[in-house]
């Protein structure tokens, strides 16, 4: 078997991995940079609206400002210390996109230009047209190629080796169709987020929470998995369209949301912010209006840009035009679009601390990944904004502690039993793994989505006890097969559905994304704590914290 | 609802990993015939073979939103994005409801529809990288970054090199329209310094005929010849006169 020995190993890369590969490079390590599709092709790609930088360019801005809002957002259970780097460093990181070759879109006066965005005090989030992701992850990829960064992409890990620190990894080229070793001092996950657990979702088949959960298995802690964001406009129409992303830009720039009889809805629900509330509010409001039987005949709402004119949308909606008229056959520019939540965004994740490590001696974690930044609900912006930061802090801390370690040895056996792990849905008889996936995706969007209550919940956990037990059979070989990877990909997504739903369950009050229905009130009394899952022999362990202290004195 | 035939290449390098026993490289066709539902696009299709018809159909996709540049097979010949083929188009196109996908032709195969794209990575590495003179923020004007943003919309799907007769037909040695773009998005970066006709006439640009047919099919519709391509060519020549003029005249003393 072919054996690959790193200092740094770093599984996903998106603009948080690409990031942390750079940083660990630029300190003196051996990187090698895993990906589960081709370099470049990530979910960072779909980022459309923006980065929220305080540049201050066109106002009073401040790190301050962006600081508090993100906290206030994150209805105060973030972790204040990443928040504060955060809002301190994405200044200096926007910069240094800019020496490696980004454009951002200027202002008048030949300045990075600045938009608004739902809940920011400020205009805060700069941008490319709405193409924002794919600029800043070719950036950073072109950086990864003219540093002539080692990476292997279109390859699946399927475990972390550890012993009392992590050793190393096995993997499958997916093009070669064969397992491989891969030994390393420090190991980065920037696997992004657990979207696909939702039946709608903005997300790629990728993220599914396999990186997570390799982190869950070998006793890394998570928290805040009930904190999942649902995007208030997803398209619905047509079915092959369903949860495709319709960016906040739309309403940051000027787009108005109307239900199915014409009323502006917002106003009963935030009539100051109104379409640019928080997006637990606007997400919460159109799912209220579509319950309510204000919904349009595809069950959903209007999203409404036309009066801004079609010079306007083209310039600075390009992409969504587009995006419209290939998908849809409607033009943007003329016609209302139908919108509806979909799942979006993991703020939970592995839990970490300002200097990316878990509670793994060697393991790190960067990005949608990792919990803390977002606390109980995201900032539009602010996604992009924390990969490119605690990128580079994880890059940072992996090549510091790489430097202080040797390779540890692999046990044998334990390689062989995963061999065998790997191979068995080929050659077992069992369910077809799409349909699993599908009741799972389905199970999760009924019972655990924007409104939760104790007997969904229940219901869900149940449900979700019962797919643990199926075996599963894939036909063909391990070469580019992608039931095989929805046969590994399906234990890991079990896993974050049961840390979802048991965190859900412990957090009694609606806080952010997580909407109880039968506890509706935020309880800031009781509830300003982050609840962590832990691994007790393979069961999760449900604990509650307090969320870290000193927040005030900032 | 409108029955549509799928004819499918299929391509199976040698069955590895748990079937050493299985058929060696099979190389054919199969057809499926599937429903096809309102806005249903190529990819669903995919999907829907593979979920319902045969697990063993290998495609490559990923943000399914025509973003990511990953689905890119041949259509009757055209390559196209998976993710926004529509297959009523397809329907009014075609008297018999069939349409043939194969794998896009100037790349290997991997598997089925899946092909090698290493080669992309590849050839950026040759692309001298963006060096600016001074440290950012920058001062920039829409007006000056409008072609460099153009070119930086590139998704790297592969399709301009697909239908590039060049690379499809004489595989000679030219890097490909892509490449192109690529230099021309750091070229024509306001605060860039470097220059790239040199190594852009080594990478064989001179081969390409202008023909367009890699600006037709852009799914970014990046004028590649016209902003790209041309304007790369016309450097080159610039650079060749003024090589031949130094040559003549010895301007300025020995210093090239």
């Amino acid at each position: 078997m072919n054996e690959i020995k790193t200092d740094v190993l770093i599984i996903g890369a998106g603009g948080a991995g690409l990031r942390a590969a750079i940083e660990a490079h630029d300190a003196g390590a051996e990187v090698l940079v895993l990906s589960k599709s081709i370099l470049g092709k990530a979910h960072t790609v779909m980022a459309e609206g923006g980065i929220a930088v305080a540049l201050a360019n066109n106002s009073q801005d401040s790190w301050e400002a962006h600081f508090k809002d993100t906290m206030i957002e994150g209805q105060l259970i973030n972790n204040w210390k990443m928040v504060k780097l955060l809002a301190q460093e994405v200044p200096e990181r926007i910069k240094e996109l800019e020496e490696w070759g980004a454009i951002f879109d200027r202002d008048e006066n030949g300045k990075i230009a600045q938009r608004a965005f739902g809940a920011h005090t400020y205009k805060r989030v700069s941008y490319v047209g709405d193409r924002t992701g794919l600029e800043i992850i070719r950036t950073l990829q072109d950086q990864v190629i003219a540093k002539n960064i080692n990476v292997v992409d279109e390859a699946f890990v399927t475990k972390i080796i550890k012993t009392n620190m992590v050793c190393g990894a096995i993997a499958v080229d997916l093009k070669e169709g064969v397992p491989f070793i891969i030994y390393a001092k420090a190991i980065i996950i920037a696997t992004g987020g657990v979207g696909r657990v939702y039946k709608t979702t903005s997300n790629s088949w990728e993220t599914c929470g396999d990186g997570v959960a390799l982190a869950f298995d070998i006793g890394a802690e998570l928290q805040d998995m009930e904190m999942i964001q649902f995007h208030p406009t997803g398209m619905v129409y047509p079915k092959s369209a369903a949860g495709l992303l319709v960016t906040e830009a739309v309403r940051g720039e000027g787009g108005i949301l109307l239900n199915a009889k014409g009323e502006r809805f917002m106003t009963k629900y935030d009539a100051k912010r109104m379409e640019l509330s928080a997006r637990d509010v606007v997400a919460r409001a159109i799912y209220n209006e579509i319950k309510n039987g204000n919904a349009t005949e595809h069950g959903a709402v209007w999203l409404d840009i036309t009066h801004k004119g079609s010079d306007y949308i083209m310039e600075k909606l390009p992409s969504m035009y587009q995006q419209y008229k290939d998908f849809a056959n409607v033009n943007i520019t003329k016609e209302k679009m139908e919108v509806a939540p979909t799942a979006h965004y993991t703020m939970g994740g592995i839990r970490t601390n300002e200097n990316c490590e878990t509670s793994v001696a060697g393991l790190f974690v960067t990005g949608e990944a990792a919990a803390g930044v977002h606390g109980a609900n995201r900032l539009g912006g602010n996604s992009l904004a924390d990969i490119l930061v605690f990128g580079k802090h994880a890059g940072a801390s992996a090549a510091a502690y790489a430097k202080k370690q040797s390779h540890q040895k692999i046990n044998e056996k334990e390689i062989e039993n995963e061999i065998k792990r790997i191979e068995n849905p080929l050659k077992e008889n069992g369910e077809n793994t799409a349909k699993v996936e599908e009741r799972i995706q389905e199970i999760m969007w009924k019972n655990v989505g924007i409104a939760r209550n104790k007997k969904d919940l229940q219901n869900a956990l149940d449900e979700i006890s019962k797919i643990k037990k199926i075996k599963l059979a894939v036909k063909g070989s391990l070469t580019y097969n992608q039931g095989w990877l929805e046969a590994m990909c399906i234990p890991a997504m079990i896993t974050i559905c049961e840390a979802i739903i048991k965190s859900a369950l412990a957090r009694e009050e609606s806080r952010g994304a997580h909407f109880r229905d039968d506890f509706p009130k935020q309880d800031d009394k009781n509830w300003l704590k982050n609840i962590i899952c832990k691994n007790m022999k393979g069961e999760i362990k449900i604990e509650k914290i307090n969320v870290p202290s000193g927040y005030d004195e900032n | 609802m409108m029955k549509i035939k799928l004819k499918i290449k299929r391509f199976d390098p040698h069955a590895r990993g748990s079937a050493p026993s299985a058929t060696p490289s099979v190389d054919m066709f199969e057809s499926y015939e599937i429903d096809c539902e309102q806005g249903m696009r190529l990819i669903d299709a995919f999907e829907f073979i593979r979920k319902e018809l045969d697990g063993s159909l290998s495609f490559r996709w990923n943000c399914g939103a025509g973003r990511c540049g990953s689905c890119a097979v041949e259509v009757n010949g055209v390559p196209k994005l998976a993710c926004k083929y529509k297959l009523n188009e397809a329907e009014k196109s075609n008297e018999n409801k069939e349409i043939t996908i194969t794998p896009m032709k100037t790349f290997p195969i991997v598997k089925d529809l899946v092909v090698d794209l290493s080669s992309m990575r590849e050839g950026l590495k040759k692309i001298i990288p963006f060096k600016p003179a001074q440290k950012p923020f920058y001062e920039m004007h829409e007006f000056d970054i409008q072609t460099a943003r153009e070119m930086k919309k590139c998704i790297e799907c592969g399709i301009c090199l697909d239908v590039c007769h060049v690379l499809r037909e004489h595989r000679a040695d030219y890097l490909g329209p892509r490449f192109a773009v690529k230099a021309a998005s750091l070229d024509m970066h306001p605060k860039d310094t470097e220059q790239r006709a040199k190594i852009m006439e080594k990478l064989g640009i001179g081969f390409c005929n202008v023909t367009k047919c890699c600006q037709t099919v852009c799914p970014e519709n990046i004028r590649i010849t016209d902003d790209a391509i041309i304007p790369m060519k016309e450097k080159i020549t610039s650079m060749k006169q003024k090589e031949y003029f130094k040559r003549i005249f010895r301007f300025g003393g020995g210093k090239e």
